[in-house]
């Protein structure tokens, strides 16, 4: 079995990964803000390859992943965009690894999907507010909660879709 | 790390429970606020409250330093009409009518929110 851990095809594989980010995170943008979703918050797409990269190649490359989407984000749409994407970001990967770690096999795909959209949302309210020095999360909670679960749903069934896909790309076996 | 399962019976009952916990917050927040309140928009520039317009008049404002930053309070509501920041963001948020709702064009640092105040003072009034 070829060692995925350092070689060439997970690199390139990474930056496929990268680009699929980038390609999503812009595309969402372009999508008017949901109407009762405080600013800011938009549909997390680029959160499947994330957590491809999170559940399949460990904690380091998603942890690349989010940072240099970040960066894109920065670039773009400039330095508090960018702020919000990293802690949004960084915030659902720690989520998801902490839940892994404390329910393992138990725990299944869908609801940390769930729970990484949940805390994605709330790590990019909470820092706005901190940045605003308001404090806005109580009445846009429900909201974050409600569509946390869709949308950590969408994409949950997103990921298993593309799964096998990425799993051949990148050359991963499904049971290690 | 080995394959689990996209979704367990389990799942359910979590999701149900996110959603309870949701419709919890919601009748916590809707309990606080009483409704015969006056609404009124706060303006924060830089975190500090700069100005308060009651949303019962319909006016224009812009933050003394920002006036590429505008503000349009009509019908009850209030939004950001323009602003020269790269997103767009505070504008496309539209127009806010209820208390706790909020708007920001972070890269101006302009923050509008809508309080309820139940003894409207003619100055600024604490958040």
């Amino acid at each position: 079995m070829e060692n995925i851990r350092h070689s060439t095809r997970r690199l390139a594989f990474l930056a496929m990964m990268l680009a699929i980010i980038m390609a999503l995170s812009a595309l969402e943008h372009m999508l008017p803000p949901l109407p009762g979703l405080p600013p800011g918050v938009r549909m997390g797409l680029s959160n499947i390859v994330t957590m491809y990269a999170l559940f399949f190649m460990g904690a380091k490359p998603a942890v690349s992943l989010a940072v240099l989407k970040s960066l894109f984000v920065l670039l773009l749409r400039g330095v508090t965009a960018g702020f919000l994407s990293a802690c949004g970001g960084l915030l659902s990967i720690l989520i998801i690894l902490l839940l892994t770690r404390m329910f393992g096999d138990k725990i299944s795909y869908l609801i940390l999907s769930i729970s990484g959209a949940i805390f994605h949302n709330i790590g990019q309210i909470a820092v706005a507010s901190v940045l605003l020095g308001s404090g806005f999360v109580l009445y846009y909670l429900p909201v974050l909660i409600v569509s946390g679960v869709i949308m950590g749903s969408v994409t949950g069934v997103l990921l298993r879709v593309v799964m096998p896909l990425f799993h051949k790309a990148a050359g991963t076996p499904p049971n290690k | 790390m080995r394959q689990k399962n996209f979704t367990v019976s389990r799942d359910v009952m979590i999701i149900l429970l996110l959603l309870l916990l949701a419709l919890a917050a919601w009748l916590v927040y809707t309990t606080i606020q009483k409704q015969s309140d006056v609404l009124w928009a706060e303006i924060f520039v830089g975190g500090e409250l700069v100005a308060t317009l009651s949303l019962a008049e319909e006016q224009t404002y812009s933050p003394p330093e920002l006036p590429q930053v505008e503000l349009v309070v009509q019908d009850d509501r209030v939004g950001f009409v323009h602003s020269d920041c790269p997103d767009q963001v505070c504008v496309h948020t539209g127009f806010l009518h209820t208390a706790g709702q909020f708007a920001a064009c972070l890269p101006n640092k302009v923050v509008l929110r809508v309080a309820a105040v139940e003894t409207p003072e003619t100055d600024a009034v604490a958040g």
